[in-house]
């Protein structure tokens, strides 16, 4: 008999997480605020230069040379695609502030959202960047270099006398 | 590029340059927004 009660509260406390997950997805996630939207691009620029970048520092740490073109794209590529199915009707999932920047100018996002998800990407960003620096230590590994001709200096002067502004 | 922003504008003025570029050919392309568009920059309807 105990065990018939402890079985019925069991199933009711169920059923009352049942009702408060079910109004929380359709109470707050459907109206998706702000501050539920600035979460999901800290999150997901977070987990993108996590992998982006952490592919080359693991590699790095575990004593192999620079990883190929292929890895470095394949893994953020599977990312990106799985964020944007899972997380994509939360915030629509930018995670890269050209494209929160390009979707305002297309006038398909609303400007006084630009800012708030700028911060979240950024923040997610240089979190990613100090947690991979925290667990590995050395992180050049996942960065991306100019290759051994480019020649920076010059193309910035040309580029300041096409575009006809002072160096900066 | 571990704390080197020797030509740190390059990462800006490229992702500003690049969106507007991305801007015109969509509009050359598709032409103005429409609803689905819109849903999918902001989030789309949710599957409840």
């Amino acid at each position: 008999m105990p065990e018939a009660v402890a079985d019925q509260q069991e199933q009711h406390a169920a059923a009352i997480r049942r009702s408060y997950l079910l109004r929380f997805e359709e109470d707050t996630l459907k109206q998706r605020p702000l501050w539920i939207r600035v979460i999901i691009e800290f999150l997901g620029t977070f987990l993108l230069v996590t992998v982006a970048a952490g592919s080359g520092v693991i590699n790095g740490y575990a004593g192999g040379g620079p990883i190929s073109r292929s890895a470095a794209v394949i893994a953020p590529g599977a990312l990106v695609m799985a964020l944007i199915y899972a997380w994509g009707p939360l915030s629509g999932l930018h995670i890269n502030p050209a494209v929160t920047f390009a979707f305002a100018g297309r006038g398909v996002f609303r400007p006084a959202w630009v800012v708030p998800y700028w911060v979240a990407q950024f923040a997610g960003a240089v979190g990613a960047a100090l947690f991979l620096q925290a667990v590995f230590g050395h992180v050049s590994a996942g960065g991306n270099y100019p290759g051994p001709h480019a020649r920076t200096r010059h193309r910035g002067r040309e580029l300041h006398r096409l575009v006809g502004v002072r160096r900066w | 590029m571990g704390a080197n922003f020797t030509g740190w504008w390059v990462y800006v003025a490229g992702d500003i340059i690049g969106a507007a570029i991305a801007v015109v050919i969509i509009v050359l392309v598709r032409g103005m927004p429409d609803k689905a568009e819109m849903d999918a920059a902001e989030g789309g309807a949710l599957p409840l």
